[in-house]
């Protein structure tokens, strides 16, 4: 989804926001409310992108890896097991 | 002037004497321009004998030893304000008004003696603060920052909150305490949205820069996850809040170097998160060294709901 797509996304979902001060509920003006929904989208579309990074890593790795002749299983196991979990069947 | 003789029924033909005269006939109500003037003309009233002033409308009956006001004129011939209570009057409708309730002007006001039969109005104190007594102050007392006592953590607030863009916790740090201890809970209306933390001061203005810091999760699936943020404009506590209502992610907070020194503040932390049942560890301090007096949670994106606590930690 584009930038715009998701503010109306999310001004069809979110039509009023408030926000809390203490015990007290405010509505939130329309300056107000257009900043938060347009940082809402600013932190989606961060996310997919930070994500697509992390996918494009993973596949250079494995790139890498097959070039190197290992098996899937082996990339595998290179890419998701966590440290931790091998020292603790070493242990 | 004999006493009354009671009532009697008089025939025709009857001859009056002075006794039926005195204690019959003269038994109504006498009408005198005064009171002077009824005493002077009744030297030796009778026990039950009535008589009118016209000067007051006013009317007397002899008790054998003394006039007495009739009931028929009213017993309340005046009200009068007392200690603590204003207006009054002699006539007509009589008004009176307490006055320490109208010394009252705001939520919170308390009326306090001043001295004997005196008082005042004492406003209440700023958040979290506890009445002292000091004899300093003109009413003997004052709101005061409440003492750290040994080793002891003091609840300052708390509250729940349900589908909030944010939530501001003002005026819950004072210079009471060095370090806090925040309990919080959330889940978010969007799945994986961030829970962000600024610091904020002035009583309600956020601080908006200079957050540096990190986290990770290390889930049921033996999966690490981290998140860190370098100069941005909150700090992420965890990164990602579920929407499931009935498992919320929780955690805690120790806060210090919120008293403005040279020191920029900081927190650490751990807590649960719900998504792959997380046990996640943060932390982050802001550059801007100020006084800070309360802190916001948010998301990044969609609402929270959830709740916090908040206790000062004895210094």
């Amino acid at each position: 989804m584009t930038k715009q797509q998701l503010i109306e996304q999310f001004k069809l979902d979110y039509p009023n926001l408030t926000k809390q001060s203490n015990d007290e509920i405010i509505t939130l003006s329309q300056d107000e409310y257009e900043a938060t929904i347009d940082s809402w989208a600013n932190a989606v579309l961060k996310k997919e992108a930070a994500k697509l990074a992390a996918e494009m890593a993973r596949q250079t790795k494995i790139s890498a890896y097959e070039k190197l002749g290992l098996t899937q299983a082996e990339i595998e196991a290179l890419i998701s097991t966590p440290i931790v979990d091998e020292l603790s069947a070493l242990a | 002037m004999a006493a009354g003789l009671g009532f009697k029924t008089f025939n025709t033909g009857d001859v009056l004497s002075a006794s039926d005269v005195n204690g019959y006939l003269m038994q109504g109500v006498l009408v005198f321009a005064s009171t002077a003037a009824r005493d002077a003309a009744i030297t030796a009233p009778a026990e039950g004998q009535f008589a009118f002033t016209k000067d007051t409308n006013s009317l007397f009956y002899y008790d054998g030893a003394a006039w007495v006001a009739s009931g028929a004129t009213g017993d309340i011939e005046g009200v009068t304000a007392g200690t603590g209570i204003s207006g009054g009057g002699t006539s007509g409708t009589v008004t009176v008004t307490n006055s320490m309730a109208t010394a009252i002007d705001a939520k919170g006001d308390l009326i306090v003696g001043t001295g004997a039969d005196t008082f005042s109005r004492l406003a209440a104190g700023t958040n979290t603060y506890i009445l002292t007594a000091d004899s300093a102050e003109a009413t003997g007392l004052k709101w005061a920052a409440p003492a750290a006592g040994g080793g002891a953590m003091t609840k300052i607030t708390s509250a729940t909150f349900t589908t909030q863009s944010s939530v501001g916790v003002n005026e819950c740090f004072s210079s009471a305490y060095k370090t806090y201890y925040i309990i919080w809970s959330a889940n978010s209306s969007v799945n994986g949205a961030d829970l962000q933390f600024q610091w904020q001061y002035s009583t309600s203005t956020a601080q908006t820069t200079e957050y540096y810091g990190a986290g990770f999760g290390y889930d049921r699936a033996a999966t690490i996850t981290t998140w860190g943020f370098d100069n941005q404009s909150a700090a992420t506590i965890y990164n990602n809040l579920t929407t499931s209502t009935n498992n919320s992610s929780f955690g805690q907070l120790y806060v210090q170097n919120v008293d403005g020194n040279s020191e920029t503040p900081k927190y650490f932390g751990s807590g649960y998160g719900q998504s792959s049942q997380q046990n996640i560890n943060y932390s982050a301090l802001n550059n801007v060294a100020r006084i800070y007096t309360g802190f916001l949670l948010k998301p990044d994106s969609g609402t929270i709901t959830g709740r916090y606590q908040v206790y000062g930690l004895a210094n």
